[in-house]
């Protein structure tokens, strides 16, 4: 079975050779990487790894257009790369299987189901004392309810992976892939998605402003954004940093769970030695699989909102009454 | 980013005082205020600001037709989002400012909704905000609040076809509202005590608007930006329980919602059809 790994990146230096080394020891065969103009030595690190043979870094410029690159990649996995099945990745993102190793947890899927959703977990930014990102951030959001906030990066949401088909269409943020050979299997989460979105105060800044002008800009890069043209950078970054005060209601309150198992598996990579932590067991996934549900569902209702306003707008031209809800 | 606000007057000169003074500083650029002009004190009060930032109208009767009159003109001076609140809110930004909160809202919602604190009224005179910090809370709810409008107040993002009802806030125009999350909180001091303020869940402690208008009392001249605390990941996750509490969105609301929509198509679908054979008969009659 051959697991391909599809990424987009742009200058991520601080996390991506991590993310490489780990999903290569977690199980995947080969990384494709659309490498989006970066200029902060992550291209360096792609390079490293396309010489050792493991990885096919593709250049891309110009405006973000997520969806379609990740679809070429996608494609690219099944048709030149005689792929099994693709996991689709940011660079922030560390595929954790939910037992034995990524191979197995897809091996484990019965046809004809061939696409599955991972649960995301969303890892908090803690204060900087120069440790890397993985042995400071430890503390990860468990909401007891959803945080439906547009605005928020602690949404729940999915992310998916799936059986090679050269015709699939994969779509922004990998959150969904459509698929006319093989059948989506839902309720059930082969892998946790450890989510780390902000790091450090430069890292915060530099994602916020580019990610502000690209094809989505969502709330939370907005923010970034305009903290930045208002000079209160800093300031703004404090409030999302988790302090030991926040931390200690969070933990009382279930909010915030620590899970050391990002930190563990890169220490074993380094051949350190590794405590087990807690990670909030089976428990937790089923809450937030609950809380993910949830969402969507919101979200369909909020997508059921923008087609009753278009219809709205065709009873309005064609003289029809205006129903109201 | 420009934020305009219009207010329903009440006869608390105080009240109206503390009030625009918050939002003044909070991120709203001018009030157009409604008043009465029952009330002399509370006239004196709002002739005491800038007409650059408080526009006063004096009306006969608050009603519908006068909120969305309202509202556009508070438009007019080239507003992005329009608040219609009375003077017993306060409207509170889940962040620095009402303009930071209402600047990063995605371009597709038109409406956002506050969740109303209902504040308990402790004693007589003096300061409101500084007798009463005790408010509701839907934290222990008992399920669902089921007519969760009654625990919502709307805010528009401003154009032409802004229409403002309060039995139905979808009419304003098309707009789109942001369902299932309220990124502002509006604190209502309605001078009710703890006996006649109607509690699902349960009273906790709340100080913030209170520490604000100290703070903005404190400031020289009473203005200063506020930068008003960004709620951390855990207040949000605390505040998202409150806000699944109401039951906005869920399977049984989907499914209302889906057959709304399925009724108005199939109204479209029966009047198309007929439509196009009248248009076809009329193109035929027609000589050459």
């Amino acid at each position: 079975m051959k697991l391909v790994q599809t990424l987009v990146v742009r200058d991520e230096a601080d996390i991506v050779d991590d993310h490489i080394a780990y999903h290569l020891d977690a199980g995947v065969d080969f990384v494709i990487a659309s490498d989006h103009g970066s200029r902060d030595g992550t291209t360096e690190i792609l390079e490293k790894y396309a010489r050792d043979g493991c990885l096919q870094r593709i250049p891309v410029h110009g405006q973000m257009r997520d969806g379609p690159w990740r679809t070429d990649m996608a494609r690219l996995a099944a048709t030149e790369h005689r792929a099994d099945w693709i996991i689709n990745t940011d660079a922030d993102e560390f595929w954790m299987p939910r037992g034995g190793s990524l191979r197995d947890v897809f091996a484990a899927v019965p046809e004809p189901y061939g696409v599955v959703f991972a649960l995301s977990r969303h890892f908090v930014p803690r204060p900087d004392d120069g440790a890397s990102f993985a042995e400071r951030m430890t503390v990860r959001v468990s909401s007891p309810a959803a945080v439906n906030d547009p605005t928020s990066p602690y949404r729940p949401h999915l992310k998916v992976a799936h059986r090679a088909d050269p015709g699939v269409t994969i779509s922004f943020g990998a959150h969904l892939a459509r698929s006319s050979r093989w059948r989506p299997l839902l309720h059930w989460h082969p892998a946790d998605v450890l989510h780390f979105p902000f790091r450090s105060l430069r890292q915060w800044e530099n994602k916020g402003v580019r990610r502000a002008r690209g094809d989505k800009p969502l709330g939370q890069y907005v923010t970034a954004f305009r903290a930045r043209e208002g000079g209160r950078t800093a300031s703004r970054y404090q409030a999302l940093v988790v302090e030991d005060r926040t931390l200690e209601r969070g933990l009382q309150e279930g909010s915030l769970v620590s899970d050391f198992r990002l930190r563990d598996a890169l220490r074993r990579l380094r051949g350190e030695p590794a405590d087990a932590g807690p990670v909030g067991g089976e428990a937790g996934v089923i809450a937030e699989s609950a809380g993910v549900r949830e969402a969507e569902l919101v979200r369909l209702e909020r997508r059921l909102d923008v087609l009753c306003a278009r219809t709205l707008g065709v009873e309005a031209r064609t003289r029809a009454p205006a129903a109201s809800r | 980013m420009t934020v305009a606000m219009t207010m329903i007057v009440g006869t608390k000169p105080e009240l109206v005082s503390a009030n625009l003074a918050f939002h003044l500083n909070a991120g709203v650029d001018y009030v157009v205020a409604a008043d009465l002009g029952t009330d002399a004190a509370v006239t004196d009060v709002l002739e005491s600001f800038s007409t650059d930032v408080v526009r006063r109208l004096v009306v006969e009767t608050p009603d519908r037709a006068s909120a969305t009159e309202l509202a556009r003109l508070a438009m007019e001076p080239g507003a992005e989002w329009v608040i219609p609140s009375r003077s017993d809110e306060f409207w509170w930004p889940r962040g620095e400012s009402l303009t930071d909160v209402l600047a990063v809202i995605p371009p597709r919602y038109g409406v956002v909704q506050g969740l109303v604190r209902e504040f308990v009224t402790e004693g007589d005179g003096g300061d409101v905000a500084e007798r009463s910090t005790t408010r509701t809370s839907l934290l222990d709810a008992d399920g669902p609040g089921g007519d969760f409008h009654r625990h919502l107040r709307p805010a528009y993002r401003a154009g032409p076809s802004l229409v403002i009802d309060d039995s139905d806030w979808t009419l304003g125009g098309r707009r789109v509202p942001l369902r299932a999350w309220y990124p502002i909180e509006v604190f209502h001091f309605s001078g009710a005590g703890s006996d006649m303020v109607e509690i699902h869940g349960t009273l906790v402690e709340d100080t913030r608007l209170r520490d604000a208008l100290r703070r903005i009392r404190g400031a020289q001249d009473g203005a200063v930006r506020l930068a008003l605390p960004v709620p951390s990941v855990v207040d949000d996750a605390s505040y998202a329980i409150e806000c699944a509490a109401l039951g906005e969105v869920d399977i049984v609301s989907l499914d209302r919602h889906i057959s709304e929509l399925e009724r108005r198509i199939a109204a479209l679908e029966a009047r198309f059809w007929p439509t196009v054979r009248r248009k076809l008969r009329r193109l035929a009659r027609r000589p050459g």
